[in-house]
């Protein structure tokens, strides 16, 4: 610790990109050198068309970080987001069947389901002081379950004025990443300013402290995986309204692309450490990889091993190692 | 009238009676010195006063009232709050959100960082650590600033007595000043004060009245005025005790290690070069960021090492990987033995015979019996208190651990043993016997290289003393040149 702070030296530039990296900020930057690098290496990526079907494809994983991000911050994780994202997408497409009326009850009957899974994962992690990183993975297997019973191909269909309105955009911008784009900045605020968001970290941080400090876990817990299950059924419902159809392979996968996104933007598994900014730039850079990867015509045998290589070297370029600072 | 008067308190834990009929007496803007042995009672007596732990008999007033502490929320509800050794910080919480953490300055739900920020800076004023800023991160303050945070946040909770167990024992020499100009403009503004340690130096400087704890009764309990270090050294022990003496400076032997041009990365230094003789306790001194135990960890091959030669019995060895310092006879007893020297959640067998797995091992599989015979061994060798080997390390006290993480050491049978502060938050028992294990190593022929804060442990322990500034050896004292004051000079450079 003392030799740190002897040999540590005052350049301005060198402390604001430490700042940036400390931060989870830094993966922006590689953000903005993938797109020069697939710009110039392919004739469709920088073209309206991509940028508007990129656009359209960032929500769904932007969305499901950063509910993980609030389940990770407040010390717990939620493997269930995946599960919970498909359920959604696959009822909404079966209940409503084509009918907008249906629809609405649809998903208003996914978020109930959302609010009861995350209840559930809380209550047992609480009650049975079980790890999150268990109750959830139950929870995942259970839900999957439950998709499979229900139908094995997909059922039903989102109503067209749906689906139309998915693909609809303001210039480049489809309503989908505007309302995404709320969605995140509602976020950062109520991070930044909520007192109670204040203790979920400092939960996350150190669970004796915090209680010392004469503040009650129970509804820390419960609060965190209920908004990590309800922002995964607004990826869900993201999914499902561009597909048209729900079917049992949609959100495959993305509990761990979230899980990904939020370290990739400087989160700590350990809890108490991430950003919003960050998780967002990390679920932005996943979703650049997958579409310029197609962009760049790279089979799809060899996009899963550039995809690895680029998240491992991302984050161990652009995550401070804690444990190396003291 | 006392801001707090226990009396006859009185604890048991299962069959074994803690604390025996306990009275104590704390008066506003006065500094009362609570020592005693491990084990004494000490602890369990901070923790009822806290309302952590809940007496079986006696009283506690606040302010004349009998109340009861039931839980740690009553006590602070009561103006007592404790500032444990283990700082109670959230480390990627800036500073003034730990501060405030759990009476955040709000609006409805929404936090007044302004407000919060502002009344950090006030805080902060009141100890004289305006140099803290508000919005850093805990984790990159240095210890002290850490420490000063957490007193904070009973200043932040209107603390009227305030509880500090072993405020000293994580920091340095010059730092130690800053925290009795703290204690002393505490007391100053009115607030009761119990402050616990092991070094007698401190309660001479500090304290007011003093409390000595032995067996879990109060033995001593008065003016500070009057008594000496021997009284209270007595008291702690019941018994009169030969302690602290300089050992004769038994000459080295052939020298066991060989230390010429040693340097690390980034110093400025043209490295450190000495000589460390067979059976030869060598002590070194410098404060805190001299590069001592940066020296210690290189020798030890935990960090890395720019240019040098180092020789254990006339063979070169090249450092820079623990493992293979090992296997040349180096072993390191680190500073932070928490962390670094014990791995907390296993046994006292497992953690005894941790570096010699392998030796007791046959084809992958170990040997289960010898490891024991082995850990029991060195648990009657050193004398570890420890009542079930199997149980997790946690268990023990301070100076038990310690001779635990010794007696890991021991076992690998090192040629050069080195001590990186091996008598922090020990009690002076214990302190008495870890001295003993020291020497009689040493009388086998090893060569050892110990690191303090504390002079007069250096003394007692040592032969000569190398002083250390800036990754350089300034100098070096033996025989009857070596005494605090010209240590001290060489280690900040100079008394001009």
């Amino acid at each position: 610790m003392t030799h740190a702070a002897v040999e540590r030296r005052f350049d301005p530039l060198l402390d604001r990109m430490r700042w940036a990296v400390g931060e989870g900020y830094a993966v922006w930057f590689v953000v903005l050198g993938l797109a020069a690098y697939a710009t110039l290496n392919s004739d469709g990526f920088l073209t309206s068309k991509n940028i508007e079907n990129y656009l359209g494809q960032v929500p769904v994983l932007v969305i499901a970080s950063i509910g993980m991000l609030i389940a990770v911050l407040a010390g717990g994780i939620d493997l269930s987001v995946g599960a919970v994202a498909k359920l959604s997408a696959v009822l909404i497409s079966g209940i409503a069947d084509g009918d907008f009326g249906k629809f609405v009850v649809a998903v208003s009957l996914a978020y109930l389901i959302g609010v009861t899974v995350g209840a559930v994962n809380a209550l047992i992690i609480v009650r049975f002081r079980i790890e999150p990183f268990i109750v959830t993975l139950g929870m995942f297997s259970i839900l999957e379950g439950l998709v499979l019973a229900y139908t094995v191909r997909g059922r039903g269909s989102v109503p067209a004025s749906v689906v139309t309105w998915a693909y609809e955009a303001v210039g480049p911008f489809p309503y989908v990443f505007l309302v995404t784009l709320g969605i995140v900045v509602l976020t950062t605020l109520w991070i930044r300013s909520a007192r109670f968001a204040l203790r979920l970290i400092a939960f996350g941080g150190d669970r004796e402290v915090t209680r010392r400090a004469g503040i009650s876990s129970t509804p820390i817990v419960f609060a965190s995986m209920i908004s990590c299950s309800m922002f995964a059924v607004t990826a869900g419902l993201a999914l499902v309204i561009r597909a048209g159809v729900g079917a049992p392979t949609t959100g495959d996968g993305l509990e761990l692309a979230a899980i990904t996104a939020i370290v990739v933007g400087g989160a700590s598994l350990a809890g108490g450490r991430g950003r919003v900014l960050g998780a967002v730039g990390g679920a932005v850079l996943l979703t650049l990889v997958d579409n310029s990867l197609n962009m760049m015509r790279v089979s799809q045998y060899n996009q899963g091993l550039v995809r690895g290589a680029v998240i491992v070297l991302a984050v161990a370029l652009f995550t401070t190692r804690r444990e190396r600072a003291a | 009238m006392p801001v707090l008067r226990a009396r006859g308190i009185g604890k048991a834990f299962g069959g074994s009676r803690a604390l025996d009929s306990v009275d104590l007496d704390v008066p506003a803007g006065r500094v009362l010195g609570l020592i005693g042995q491990n084990g004494a009672g000490k602890s369990t007596l901070i923790s009822i006063m806290a309302g952590v732990l809940a007496p079986d008999a006696g009283a506690i007033e606040v302010d004349g009232e009998p109340i009861v502490l039931s839980s740690p929320a009553t006590a602070l509800a009561h103006g007592i709050v404790a500032v444990y050794q283990e700082l109670s910080l959230v480390p990627e919480l800036t500073v003034a959100e730990n501060l405030f953490l759990g009476l955040e300055p709000s609006s409805g739900p929404w936090l007044r960082r302004v407000v919060m920020r502002r009344r950090a800076r006030e805080i902060l004023a009141r100890l004289g650590a305006d140099s803290v800023a508000v919005d850093a991160k805990v984790r990159t303050l240095p210890v002290v600033q850490q420490q000063l945070v957490e007193i904070g946040k009973a200043l932040a909770r209107d603390a009227r007595l305030l509880i500090l167990d072993e405020p000293s024992a994580v920091l340095g020499r010059g730092e130690l000043d800053r925290l009795c100009a703290l204690v002393d403009r505490l007391r100053d503004a009115g607030i009761a004060i119990i402050y616990i340690t092991h070094r007698l130096d401190e309660v001479v400087r500090l304290a007011d009245d003093v409390a000595v704890m032995r067996d879990g009764h109060c033995v001593l309990h008065r003016q500070m005025a009057g008594l000496s270090r021997h009284d209270l050294i007595e008291a702690m022990l019941g018994r009169r005790l030969a302690m602290f003496e300089p050992t004769p400076a038994s000459r080295g032997g052939r020298p066991v290690l060989e230390v010429s041009g040693l340097q690390l990365p980034g110093s400025s230094s043209d490295g450190v070069s000495f000589d460390v003789g067979a059976g030869e306790i060598v002590g070194v001194a410098g404060l805190t960021g001299s590069g001592r135990s940066r020296l210690l960890r290189a020798l030890a091959g935990l960090e890395p090492v720019a240019e040098g030669r180092v020789t254990v019995d006339g063979a070169e060895v090249r450092l820079g990987a623990a493992r293979r310092s090992m296997s040349r006879g180096f072993v390191l007893v680190p500073e932070d033995r928490k962390r670094f020297g014990l791995v907390l959640e296993r046994s006292t067998t497992d953690n005894l015979t941790l570096s010699v797995l392998s030796r007791y091992s046959s084809r992958g599989v170990q040997r289960r019996g010898r490891l024991a015979r082995v850990a029991a061994g060195l648990v009657a060798q050193l004398g570890i208190k420890v009542v079930d080997t199997g149980a997790s390390v946690q268990s023990l006290s301070g100076g038990n651990q310690q001779k635990v993480v010794l007696g890991r050491c021991l076992a690998t049978e090192p040629r050069v043993l080195l001590l990186d502060e091996p008598l922090r938050g020990v009690d002076v028992g214990a302190k008495a016997e870890i001295l003993e294990i020291v020497k009689s190593v040493a009388a086998r022929g090893a060569a050892v290289i110990a690191v303090s804060s504390e002079f007069e442990d250096l003394v007692a322990l040592t032969d000569r003393i190398m002083i250390m500034r800036d990754g350089d050896i300034v100098g070096e004292l033996n025989g009857d040149d070596v005494d605090e004051g010209s240590a001290l000079a060489a280690a900040t450079g100079g008394l001009s």
